[in-house]
């Protein structure tokens, strides 16, 4: 009995086991995969990305610049870099002014400066949007000299916006 | 505008277009990278959520490497239903870089107006079934101006 059994699997086994053809494909296949998942590992093993927390309290920007040293200075280590700025609950984001409608109908807009190492100021008003877990408005920021990295930030509004988080994002995912 | 220009007009005077950007670096990018524009808004979806620049903005920004953009033939409405799809997208979608690749969210933009573009695995194949469809109405180059910098991954050259 036990024989008949092993006989049945193995015929069973026989026909169910693919043509070579499509053997070679399984694994060009899996080969495939493979390739795909060593890639991923390797690039989050160096990926570029920088994202540092500037300010996590309750700050209002105002047209009084707020003035961040961070240390050690900022460098914009990927292609895509940014200067976000949490938008509050109640403000909305405007595509068409690229500005924010507050609560109360006004328009804020915001705007700094960087300055570099060497002294350097940049004025940046470029505005972006970033929707996610939380909403952002940002300053498209260029890219910086190895050896002249920003030193010093100076962040202005048009009109009062509290916010409570401020972060550099600098990635080569836009 | 499809013939009749009294009724059907484009306000802005825009076009919609999705432009594939080669890969760079070693990040997710390192695999190529797709973004869509409509109403002159350029709109990307990435690790950090849905960005939004003026399409004046997102050109100067990838201005290191060269573009390959399909001018979308799309009727007014379907161009107003497609510009409000990324709005709604970010609030009901997390990026996962193992689960969500940049084109979803213009994949499944277009699939709402009737457009399948199948399951594209990578940026470029989204490119090339977009060339491929009747969707096509015209391609824009936008070669690149500044050298790029930093290195890249192997497989993205």
């Amino acid at each position: 009995m036990g024989q008949i059994t092993k006989a049945a699997l193995e015929v069973m086994g026989r026909s169910l086991k693919p043509p070579a053809s499509s053997r070679k494909k399984d694994t060009r296949r899996r080969t495939t995969w493979w390739v795909i998942l060593i890639g991923l590992c390797l690039s989050s093993c160096q990926s570029r990305e920088q994202n540092r927390m500037l300010i996590t309290a309750p700050v209002t920007l105002s047209s009084t610049p707020l003035l961040i040293t961070p240390h050690p200075p900022l460098t914009t280590t990927g292609y895509f870099t940014s200067l976000c700025v949490a938008i509050p609950p109640g403000y909305e984001s405007d595509t068409k002014r690229w500005q924010l409608r507050a609560p109360d109908g006004n328009w804020v807009s915001i705007a700094a400066t960087l300055q570099t190492k060497s002294g350097t100021l940049l004025q940046l008003d470029r505005i972006g949007f970033l929707s996610g877990k939380k909403d952002y408005i940002y300053l498209t920021i260029p890219s910086s000299q190895e050896d002249d990295p920003y030193e010093q930030l100076a962040l202005r509004a048009t009109h009062p916006l509290e916010t409570d988080e401020i972060r550099w994002l600098s990635t080569d995912k836009q | 505008m499809l013939n009749d220009p009294v009724n059907l007009v484009d306000p802005w005077g825009w076009y919609s277009e999705v432009i594939i950007w080669p890969p760079v670096g070693w990040g997710e990018s390192s695999f190529g990278h797709a973004s869509a524009t409509i109403n002159g808004n350029s709109y990307s979806w990435g690790p950090s959520g849905m960005g939004k620049v003026p399409i004046g903005d997102s050109l100067l920004k990838n201005g290191f490497r060269e573009g390959i953009g399909t001018k979308l033939n799309l009727t007014p409405d379907e161009e107003r239903r497609l510009e409000d799809f990324p709005k709604n997208y970010e609030q009901t979608n997390k990026y996962n870089p193992l689960t969500n690749k940049c084109e979803d969210a213009i994949e499944q933009g277009l699939n709402n107006l009737g457009h399948d573009m199948g399951s594209p695995f990578f940026p470029t194949s989204l490119g090339q079934s977009l060339l491929n469809s009747g969707l096509n109405n015209g391609v824009n180059l936008y070669p690149p101006f500044i050298p790029p910098t930093g290195s890249s991954a192997p497989w993205a050259k």
